[in-house]
């Protein structure tokens, strides 16, 4: 080394080159390694909040190609005017000549003016009702004379290698587009030649059984074929399933109806009528008329329709009804107005309901429009997702804005006509485009909105789910249906890993924290150190095994000893205590030497007998409180509420009189101990232990009688957390609860001791030494000043519960439930990152709030992890000083 | 002194001793009750308590685990129970259990018994004990397991020549040997003629199925090795053909289309070979087939049907009830030696556990091939080389913390980052031929390990910064006195001291990383990995392969077999494997510690 010596001398050899080298380099592996793996470590929190970060980004919408076009003519307000485009938005088409026609043109990038690419004709009359789904391209139309025809208009895919087609297109490049006879052909990232055709299959007329015109006309499509609700000019409803049959022999097709219709209520009204819809199971008919006044029509019998239920779906406010359609699913009313509002209303079951089938609708979310100079501009026309429950919105002043309806959320908006209103607007079938059409022109919208349905609202406030009373905390990610909308309410599992922690917490901190005051303070060295190893192995038997052992092995075991176990938590202290009672009435001579056998005595003493006690008053607790069956009783079948009270209220007594014994009544009798001999006293002490134990048990048995004579029942739902005691199921919280606090036992109990050993030896003895015995040496001295280090032990066992996965895993059952119920499973975040990541989607908003799910408990932990370690640093700085 | 003024409530000491108290004027202080109060024995009792549970808890654990475990392959007794309304089952008890029947489960039984049964049971208070029997036979029966109650059995008796066998699949089957039948044709009738004969043949078929199953692994894997190996050279030669043509340089073009010829001679003529070397196996398999097919015992089954057994499909077969205890140790042995060694059958309810063992061993040896050097090296910088101050400190404790933050978002990063984000960028460079389906952009061994790592690295660092804090500061300062340079004293004289607490940190890894499971449901274990992630096949390591996992294999058959009630004493086994290892792992390292702290004591808070 070249740095002179501190003595001054010169230095007689030269270092070698070689140690230099070897010196320089671990140095700079050794700084460069270090500071990689510790970067290392902290890119497990980058990456899992890069991957949760694009859930709460900010959707775009940004126009991509616009063209002016001919007009679209006239249109009966029956009239769906509709617009689709095709998946890979190559091509579009729009309803003109009043209903008759498709127009179908290019809208890629390549023509930015737009190229047409022919029409279509569909019908050769003039209907004068039309209705088309985005989910499917249905179409139903009803005409003048009393007739409907149903059909479908699709884009039709086929793939062509290149020597399939003419020369002119071989020269397409990857994406590029050409036209082959009427339809884009397109080459895709892998070579092929794909062609996208526009189709309008319609079927024959079919007669709607009365010669009048078809008024309004909707059509809902189940997989045994088209329900048709049509309302004619002659003031009926008529609801009607169609089914097709092909003759073999001809080739003809029939087409049969079958259904039923009813009279509308006050079909005469002034005011002209607006819509008609039938919803996606066909039980249910909506009327409505242009000021928002409803009929619905209650058709789980097709036969027999009847009206269920009136009312307005503007809320009697002055503004019109002016759209009026069905979300994906066909079950929610989407109800544009004058007003720029778009409400949805869907039915829920209400006991209190008027109507006649107990079904209401009611109205969950309204979504308001843009406010231009002179008022809201009017809603003029409104797509759905085919894939979501997100909605499009054209606007009466040429704008457009986008919303997912459950989470309640704006997400974009554009305005490309300016002042035009909007007739048509529809999201494209991926969802990443939204296509617009006015008289003047058509336009096409790029929308970048990953993850609509996730907002920091929708993942941890509640959220008012279709077909649900009221909003709610849901966690439900899938199901068998395709119209199912997953639901993802964090607050379930964030509450469920509250639960798991709780019981495991009260089971297992009182026993770690106790047992380890026992052994620092008053076990043996001996034998202490042959006991901690054997509790600290403990912490190494994996989690896996634990789970294991309390799903298959103690959830059965605990399901038939339910009122023994819930006695044993009783029963067994109050024996460990009896011994201590009954040991004090020994000789003092006798005491010393047999105290050394305190653990032998505890092992086949108290705790045999606690067992035995427990076993043998478990039925009689559950005869006197219980009905005799917990699990009926926790079921609601049997009994009343007073004996689940009296179980509830036992911990708040036992505090409450053992407070007022070590308060009020020791310091009073410690006069009078004072002049008593010893034995005398054990025996006055055992009374009062007695007398203790009857007082607060008694309390508990008449507070429990009181709150029962209130009319209130301990199986009810308390507010925030629930049911506390219902209905048994096998992997419940009490076994999770007993295995995970044996789980935390070791690791509480180890440092919880490490923290008692490491208070100075001094202070212990001084203690001693001024006439304290060990009992009031360690509660008052080694305990108060170990206190930081007994906090951080008990946070550090926290951490671990909030965690644990295999445990839950396999014990808790996996119910995302809101309750506390102690008889009932949960599932908790770990569990279900667990169940639910191997099967999400990489990317998917499911799979972005798994991660979140991750980095919630990533943060929870170490949180609670820094907060545990700063305070033990602090301790141990202080234990020092000391 | 005021005796007398005892508050009425204490009513109950007796006067007579306070009287007798009273005379003997200056007491001795030891036996005063204040102090009595003092010594605060009740509470003693009770942290005794705590204590006691926590340790019973404990060993009733391990007791619990060890005794199942170890008595999972005793050969256990068949009993034969008759029951009240005619039938009989035939089996092996497994578990008993009292409980209160409904009055129904009476009125079903015949006329006849339900007298007999009330009494019983009024006898018994209304409790019945009843049995879990297991009596196989799933195939003709359709259930493993039948519950029996004492109150509608007839009679229980012990058949002598009832049979166990446990079977290729199916499960087990239990029955009465009646004839045995070479082609067909009975060469042996009566129980004990037939079993003589089943015992004389059963060694050959025995190794017949041995040989067929070495040439299904052996040689049709090698076969199909070559196969895949063509297949991936043309797709990987059509795709640079493919890449060729997109560049649109016309001598690439030519260069690349030539290869694609001659890998796809290559790949007709390795088919062709392929094929007739295919054939070939297939013959031999055939005949042995053929040969075992021709040995069939007929075993009379608890309902009184016959059904004929293929000699080849029997695993092992012993009559229950005729056993010494001898013979039972040796089957007792075997079926702990099919344990350890052989591949799982029947949906991992039976056969051996080889492949999560060795999956677990290589695991946990790859993890710690990652995570001790890396571990050690940051601990050298956190505590030789960096300068110490409130930033050492931060990421000291932050670095604790991690081994706080919960397993299973080290699972999740390394899903997200390894599988996906790495493994599908490796598979895009390097493995574009087996796309789409992936190879290392999924869960694998290598993924695993390094998410254990990654898990388990907080645990090696702070057990090495540990022990180079132990090494006193008087041993690096002689060194350097002695002229030697940092890393010379790092490397002969930390080291060496620290070693043991280095290696104690590698052994606690290993345990934690050899118990973890919930990560590797994530990263790479699986439900059944039939391939080994080392084998004959170049290049030998395969990383990328899923592998099993003691500890998942214990969660997959406890939880998701369709027979968990078979599959407990199963599990009970793979657990007692498990907790040894980690158990010995666990001694190993403490034991190691308590000698270092031994010999460094007083140098370390």
């Amino acid at each position: 080394m070249s740095q002179p010596a501190f003595t001054g001398y010169q230095r007689a050899h030269k270092t070698r080159t070689g140690v230099r080298i070897a010196e320089v380099a671990s140095k700079s592996i050794i700084t460069i390694g270090g500071i990689g793996v510790i970067a290392a470590v902290f890119l497990v929190f980058v990456f899992l909040a890069s991957v949760v970060v694009p859930l709460v980004g900010r959707s775009r919408l940004e126009p991509a190609v616009s063209q002016s076009a001919s007009g679209q003519g006239a249109f009966p307000s029956a009239v769906d005017r509709f617009v689709l485009v095709d998946e890979f938005r190559v091509a579009a088409a729009e309803l003109t000549d009043g209903g008759r026609t498709l127009r179908h043109f290019r809208i890629d990038p390549g023509v930015p003016g737009g190229m047409p690419l022919g029409e279509l004709p569909l019908f050769d009359e003039r209907p004068t009702s039309l209705t088309y789904s985005d989910d499917g391209g249905w179409l139903a139309a009803g005409f003048a004379d009393g007739t409907f025809r149903l059909g479908q208009v699709l884009f039709e895919t086929a793939f062509f290698e290149d020597e399939d087609v003419p020369a002119g297109l071989r020269a397409l490049g990857e994406g590029e587009v050409g036209v082959l006879d009427g339809a884009s052909i397109q080459r895709t990232p892998i070579g092929q030649l794909r062609l996208q055709r526009l189709q309008a299959h319609i079927q024959d007329p079919v007669a709607s059984g009365h010669a009048g015109s078809v008024l309004l006309i909707d059509q809902t499509v189940r997989s045994v074929g088209p329900v048709i609700a049509m309302v004619t000019d002659d003031g009926v409803m008529r609801i009607s399933a169609v089914t097709r049959r092909r003759n073999i022999l001809t080739g003809r097709v029939t087409a049969t109806v079958r259904g039923g219709s009813a009279a509308v209520p006050d079909f005469g009204r002034a005011v002209p009528l607006s819509r008609v819809l039938v919803s996606g199971n066909a039980d249910a008919v909506y009327v409505l008329w242009q000021d928002g006044a409803f009929v619905r029509f209650d058709t789980r019998d097709l036969r027999e329709p009847a009206v269920a239920e009136r009312g307005d779906v503007l809320r009697n406010d002055a503004a019109r009804l002016t759209v009026a359609r069905f979300l994906l699913g066909r079950d929610t009313l989407l109800i544009g107005d004058s007003r720029g509002r778009v409400r949805t209303w869907f039915r829920v079951r209400d006991q209190d309901a008027a109507t006649a089938d107990g079904l209401l609708l009611v109205n969950a979310h309204t979504f308001d429009g843009p406010v231009v100079p002179g008022g809201p501009a009017a809603v003029t026309s409104i797509g759905s997702s085919s894939r979501k429950r997100m909605i499009v919105v054209g606007y009466g002043d040429g704008s457009v804005r986008s919303f997912y309806v459950t989470s309640n959320a704006f997400l974009a908006e554009a305005r490309p006509f300016a002042g035009v209103p909007i007739t048509a607007v529809a999201l494209s079938p991926r969802d990443d485009a939204i296509a617009a059409v006015t008289d003047r022109g058509f336009a096409l919208l790029a929308l970048d909105s990953p993850h609509p349905e996730a907002t920091l609202g929708s993942i941890f406030a509640r959220v008012w789910y279709e077909g649900n009373r009221e909003p709610a905390h849901v966690w439900q990610s899938s199901s068998g249906t395709d119209t199912f909308e997953a639901k993802y309410g964090l607050v379930p599992l964030i509450f469920g890993t509250i639960k798991a922690t709780i019981y495991s917490m009260l089971f297992g901190v009182p026993l770690a924290l106790l047992a380890a005051i026992y052994t620092s303070e008053f076990l043996h060295s001996r034998l202490r150190a042959r006991i901690k190893p054997i509790i600290e192995m403990m912490a190494s038997v994996p989690s896996v095994v634990l789970g294991f052992l309390a799903g298959l092995v103690f959830a059965p075991i605990a399901e038939r000893a339910v009122p023994m176990i819930l006695v044993a938590f009783l029963v067994i202290p109050l024996t460990c205590l009896a011994g201590g009672y009954l040991f004090q009435l020994l000789p003092d001579r006798t005491a010393v030497i047999l105290s050394r056998f305190r653990i032998p005595f505890v092992l086949v003493g108290a705790l045999p007998l606690g067992l035995l006690l427990s076993r043998l008053a478990g039925p009689v607790a559950e005869r006197a409180l219980f009905a005799g069956d917990i699990k009926l009783w926790l079921d609601g079948q049997i009994g009343t509420g007073a004996g689940g009270w009296a179980m509830m209220m036992l911990p708040l007594t036992g505090l409450a009189t053992a407070w007022y014994v070590s308060r009020t009544l020791a310091p009073r009798l410690r006069a009078l101990y004072r002049s008593l001999p010893a034995r005398q006293v054990a025996l006055l002490e055992i009374v009062k232990v007695a007398a203790a134990v009857t007082v607060a048990g008694g309390a508990a048995l008449l507070g429990g009688w009181l709150l029962h004579a209130l009319g209130l029942d301990s199986r009810g739902s308390f507010p925030v957390v629930g049911p506390v005691l219902g209905t048994y199921v096998q992997r419940n919280s009490l076994v999770v609860g007993f295995v995970m606090g044996f789980a935390i036992i070791p690791i509480i109990y180890t440092i919880a001791d490490d923290a008692l050993k490491s208070v100075p030896e001094h202070l212990r003895s001084a203690s001693l030494a001024a006439g304290a015995t060990p009992w009031q040496t360690a509660m008052r001295v080694i305990v108060p000043t170990a206190m930081s280090g007994l906090f951080s032990a008990v946070m550090i066992g926290l951490g671990r519960a909030v965690g644990e996965t295999m445990i839950v895993l396999m014990a808790a059952g996996n119910t995302p439930i809101l309750e506390m119920n102690l008889f009932n499973g949960f599932r908790t975040l770990a569990a279900n990152i667990a169940v639910e990541l191997p099967e999400a989607v990489v990317d998917s908003t499911h799979y972005r709030i798994l991660f979140l799910a991750a980095l919630t408990l990533f943060v929870m932990t170490f949180v609670v992890n820094t907060i545990a370690e700063s305070v033990r640093q602090r301790f141990r700085r202080r234990a020092f000083e000391l | 002194m005021k005796a007398t003024v005892a508050p009425s409530a204490f009513a109950v000491a007796p006067a007579a001793g306070l009287a007798a108290a009273r005379p003997a004027a200056p007491r001795p202080r030891a036996s005063s009750g204040a102090s009595l109060v003092a010594q605060g024995q009740p509470m003693m009792w009770l942290t005794a308590g705590t204590l006691v549970i926590a340790l019973v808890m404990t060993l009733g654990l391990l007791l619990l685990i060890l005794v199942r475990g170890l008595g999972t392959f005793w050969p256990a007794p068949l009993a034969r129970f008759e029951m009240a309304d005619g039938s009989v089952h035939v089996g092996e008890v497994t578990r008993r259990d009292r409980y209160r029947p409904a009055a129904r489960a009476i009125d079903s039984l015949p006329a006849a018994a339900q007298e007999a049964a009330r009494e019983l049971l009024e006898r018994q208070r209304g409790w019945s004990t009843r049995w879990l029997v297991r009596t196989g036979n799933f195939d003709v029966t359709g259930v493993h397991f039948t519950w029996v109650d004492d109150f509608a059995l007839a009679g229980r008796s012990a058949p002598e020549w009832a049979v166990i066998f446990e079977r290729l699949t199916w499960g087990r089957l239990y029955g009465e040997p009646a004839a045995f039948l070479v082609d067909g044709a009975a060469t042996a009738e009566g129980a004990e003629a037939a079993w003589r004969e089943f015992e004389r043949h059963h060694p050959a078929v025995e190794g017949w199925r041995a040989e067929r199953r070495r040439l299904e692994r052996r040689d049709i894997g090698d076969v199909n090795h070559r196969l895949e190996t063509a297949r991936l050279r043309v797709r990987e030669a059509a795709l640079g053909y493919d890449d060729a043509r997109a560049e649109g340089n016309a001598s690439s073009i030519a260069a690349a289309g030539d290869k694609l010829a001659s890998e796809l001679e290559k790949a007709a003529s390795v088919d062709a070979a392929a094929n007739a070397e295919y054939a070939q196996v297939r013959a031999r398999i055939d005949e042995l087939q053929r040969s075992s097919d021709r040995y069939q015992l007929a075993m009379r089954l608890s309902d009184g049907s016959e059904v004929l057994v293929p000699l080849g499909q029997v695993v092992r077969g012993y009559p229950a009830n005729r056993l010494g205890p001898l013979r039972k140790l040796g089957i007792y042995l075997s079926r702990w030696a099919e344990f350890l060694t052989a591949d799982p059958r029947e949906a991992n309810s039976e056969g051996g556990v080889f492949p999560a063992i060795f999956g677990t061993v290589v695991m946990t040896l790859l993890m710690s091939l990652a995570v001790v050097p890396f571990g050690v090296i940051a601990a050298l910088y956190l505590r030789e080389y960096a300068r110490p101050g409130r930033l050492v400190s931060t990421v000291r404790i932050a670095i604790n913390n991690l081994a706080g933050v919960p397993s299973i978002v080290f699972g999740v990063f390394g899903l997200g980052f390894f599988s996906y984000l790495i493994g599908g960028g490796i598979d895009e460079l390097l493995f574009r031929a087996k796309l789409p389906s992936p190879t290392f952009g999924t869960g694998g061994i290598l993924w695993a390990s390094l998410t254990l790592a990654l898990l388990t690295l907080p645990v090696v660092i702070v057990a090495t910064e540990e022990a180079l804090a132990a090494v006193p500061g008087s041993m690096r300062e002689g060194s350097y006195a002695c002229g030697a340079s940092k890393w010379q004293t790092i490397k002969r004289i930390v080291m060496p001291r620290a070693m043991p607490g280095i290696m104690t940190g590698m052994i606690l890894a290993m345990a934690r990383g050899a118990g973890e499971v919930a990560p590797l449901m994530l990263v790479g274990a699986v439900k059944l990995a039939p391939e080994l992630p080392i084998d004959r096949y170049f290049p030998f390591v395969h990383l990328e392969r899923s592998f099993m996992h003691l500890g998942f294999h214990i969660f997959d058959v406890g939880f998701q077999s369709q027979n968990s009630e078979a599959a407990i004493p199963m599990v009970f086994t793979s657990t007692l494997l498990l907790i040894l290892i980690v158990v010995l792992l666990n001694v190993t390292a403490i034991r190691l510690r308590s000698r270092l702290h031994r010999r460094f004591a007083g140098s370390q808070f």
